[in-house]
């Protein structure tokens, strides 16, 4: 298959002078996959798909191989997160009839409806060319800040997009000390956003701890309940910037998304009731109770953000989204059971007028009754049904508890089973997927992201309405002045850790020892053994083992003869010669 | 426009320098990055290069002159990579009803351990 389906389509399409071909592959791929479900040839498109991944892994790895060093790693950069327009060279009337088909993109001098190939590769969850050499060492780089280009989104809520830089290498000694780009560094705006999810937390335990100082019902807020509802309404406003800078498709990769959501909704719903209580002024107290269940939410989120990569939270994630879409099929099925059951005790009244004096139970207890059904905890249901009908009562729970407690639980674990085992089978692949996601996500094209929460929302409604009055290039020029005033201390922060790192390259290395530092560890000298070797040893080792591109030959022809003891002594020889120490024959 | 070199995107960097130069220089550290210098500098040698200063813009270049100029074929080659995997993978293909099978031969063939040249041959 390999010689006579992807390779031959590898040469043909790999051009060392074409950076785009990874990226028509992957739009190839999109659509093959999209298409899949419409047509007969369901399994062939998902085969075609597949070469196509493929094949964009075996090209992105010949160009890999094919340019060396950081040269190479700028040509790989450009091929995965440089922008392309699938319309580039096209004929101008198929270009205006898709532009007219399209939604009227956000201005971008030039960059609008461009995607980057990383972008496709995440969103048709291209694990292998993802998790192939090339892109990873990409995706490591534009992580770790190496690699720096200006983001392409859908649409950004305070969009500057005076500026647009390429990708390219950066180099931090040259770099300006209050530099606000380094603000959509992953590796720093993860830090960044977890800091300010740690402090959301901290309002949030705070305000629940002293909610109850203050009589209930009574128009006083703590000061915690304030800070908490101003910042979080700040954090919400980034999230929602969040989700419609690359859609909901690739938000949706992301492994804490659906906390965020459920988060959300649980705050909008707490908002509003809460604006009610204090507006109404009634004795009453719904809002603090909706608080109380973001906890659980909350506090799984913060374990999400502190290990991406470990693969329990990667497989709860895949998980929890079979689980949701089975649990709605689920209920969606048996509320036919809720709805029989409801008509068939009101069949057993004579009249409605009897039905509504009777204290027969409400839709509630028999809803109730069917969920104990189905988690096997309870047999209520079907021993009270009995009263509606006597027969077809029963019948009916007898019937929901097989389909729903035998038959629907013994899916739903057998597909989670399936998933979890996929995932596991596949570990260090869905490990990359999941980094790479984080890494792209992280790279805002928003300047709404460069004001920390709940800055963005006074950001919002100043240096919005100040876009409409002001050129682009006096915006910007306002607009990064705000950011770096605001950032200031975390921009300081970001130039003193970055020069240091680069500094520290020249000097001897400083090891992190941890444990090993105050000897407690076992395995020190393990660590330790594997530090530069100095010069002098360096130089027996050049001369113990040259070195080249013929080395595989020579270990070839090592292996067929025999080692004899001439030649045993005259290898220790050139080690005597080298040092002037005595060697031990032992170690050879 | 014409398939140009499309190496030209890793040195275009260096046509827009220019940015810097009408503005605020909120970003002008960046500028040298994009040289093709930058893309061959080497940690070892960053101390005389850190203490070099920065180069001035250059002249009369102007913010339209960006790199989106190099244009890529992109919408032929999207067509020419369907035509061709669906002639390669057609609904008679044996592979067809069989993509994972298809998957895990091309896996096991030679993605990690094969050199370059084996997979070229």
């Amino acid at each position: 298959m390999n010689t006579q389906i992807v390779l031959p389509l590898v040469n043909r399409l790999y051009n060392p002078d074409d950076l785009s071909t990874v990226y028509c592959l992957l739009a190839n791929r999109v659509q093959f996959l999209r298409t899949h479900e419409e047509t007969l040839q369901q399994t062939v498109n998902i085969a075609r798909a597949i070469v196509c991944e493929l094949v964009a892994a075996r090209i992105l790895r010949r160009f890999h191989e094919d340019n060396p060093g950081r040269p190479g790693l700028l040509l790989l950069a450009n091929i995965l997160v440089s922008g392309f327009d699938a319309f580039d060279a096209a004929p101008e009337a198929v270009r205006r009839e898709s532009r007219a088909q399209k939604w009227h993109a956000q201005e971008r001098g030039g960059h609008e409806r461009k995607l980057i190939a990383l972008e496709l590769a995440i969103l048709s969850e291209s694990k292998i060319l993802i998790g192939s050499i090339g892109c990873q060492r990409v995706v490591d780089a534009v992580h770790r800040g190496l690699v720096v280009y200006t983001p392409l989104s859908l649409v950004d809520i305070l969009p500057d997009h005076y500026k647009h830089h390429p990708v390219s290498l950066y180099e931090p000694r040259r770099a300006a000390i209050l530099n606000h780009r380094r603000l959509i560094v992953p590796q720093l705006r993860n830090l960044i956003e977890l800091y300010h999810f740690a402090i959301l937390l901290a309002l949030y335990v705070l305000t629940m701890t002293y909610c109850n100082r203050f009589e209930r019902g009574t128009r006083i807020m703590t000061w915690y309940e304030i800070a908490f509802d101003v910042f979080t309404a700040g954090w919400v406003l980034e999230q929602f910037a969040a989700i419609i800078e690359h859609g909901w498709e690739v938000h949706a990769q992301n492994l804490w998304s659906f906390l965020d959501i459920t988060f959300i909704l649980i705050y909008c719903v707490y908002g509003a009731t809460r604006v009610v209580e204090l507006l109404v002024g009634i004795d009453v107290n719904y809002a603090l109770p909706i608080l109380c269940t973001a906890a659980p939410i909350l506090l799984t989120r913060i374990a999400f953000n502190l290990m991406p990569d470990n693969i329990v939270f990667i497989a709860l994630h895949a998980m929890m989204r079979d689980f949701t879409r089975l649990t709605f099929i689920a209920i969606w099925c048996f509320t036919g059971f809720l709805l029989g059951l409801l008509w068939l005790m009101r069949t057993a009244f004579s009249s409605d007028a009897a039905w509504e004096d009777s204290t027969a139970p409400s839709w509630a207890t028999i809803g109730k009754w069917l969920l104990w059904i189905w988690f096997g905890l309870d047999g209520t249901g079907i021993e009270r049904t009995a009263e509606f009908h006597v027969v077809l009562g029963p019948a009916l729970a007898v019937t929901f508890a097989f389909l729903g407690n035998t038959l629907f639980l013994t899916i739903l674990v057998a597909i989670l089973t399936n998933t979890f085992s996929k995932i596991m089978n596949n570990a260090a692949a869905e490990v990359q997927f999941r980094r790479a996601v984080l890494t792209f996500q992280a790279v805002k094209s928003d300047s709404i992201f460069a004001y920390p929460p709940p800055f963005n929302m006074v950001a919002l409604v100043f240096m919005l309405p100040l876009r409409l009055f002001l050129g682009p290039s006096a915006f910007h020029s306002i607009n990064v002045a705000v950011i770096r005033t605001v950032n200031a201390p975390v921009l300081l922060l970001i130039a003193f850790y970055e020069r240091r790192r680069v500094w520290s390259r020249g000097m001897p290395s400083v090891h992190k020892r941890g444990w090993t530092h105050f000897g407690l560890s076992p395995y020190g000298d393990i660590q330790l053994v594997f530090a530069e070797p100095p010069p002098e040893v360096l130089d027996q080792l050049e001369k113990m083992d040259v070195l080249d591109t013929t080395i595989h030959t020579d270990i070839r022809v090592r292996k067929s003869r025999d080692l004899d003891t001439a030649s045993m002594s005259s290898f220790v020889r050139r080690r005597k010669q080298s040092d002037g120490s005595q060697p031990d024959m032992a170690m050879y | 426009m014409g398939r140009e070199d499309a190496r030209a995107l890793v040195r275009e960097p260096e046509r827009d320098r220019d940015h810097e130069q009408d503005d605020d220089s909120d970003d002008a550290d960046l500028d040298l990055d994009y040289s093709p210098e930058a893309a061959l500098y080497k940690p070892t040698d960053n101390i005389s290069l850190g203490l070099r200063g920065r180069r001035s813009p250059l002249p009369g270049a102007r913010l339209s002159e960006t790199p989106e100029e190099v244009v890529m074929p992109v919408y032929v080659t999207i067509h020419r990579i369907r035509r061709l995997v669906l002639t390669a993978v057609g609904p008679s293909a044996p592979i067809a009803d069989c993509p994972d099978r298809l998957l895990t031969l091309c896996l096991q063939t030679s993605p990690t351990l094969s050199t370059s040249s084996e997979s070229r041959e």
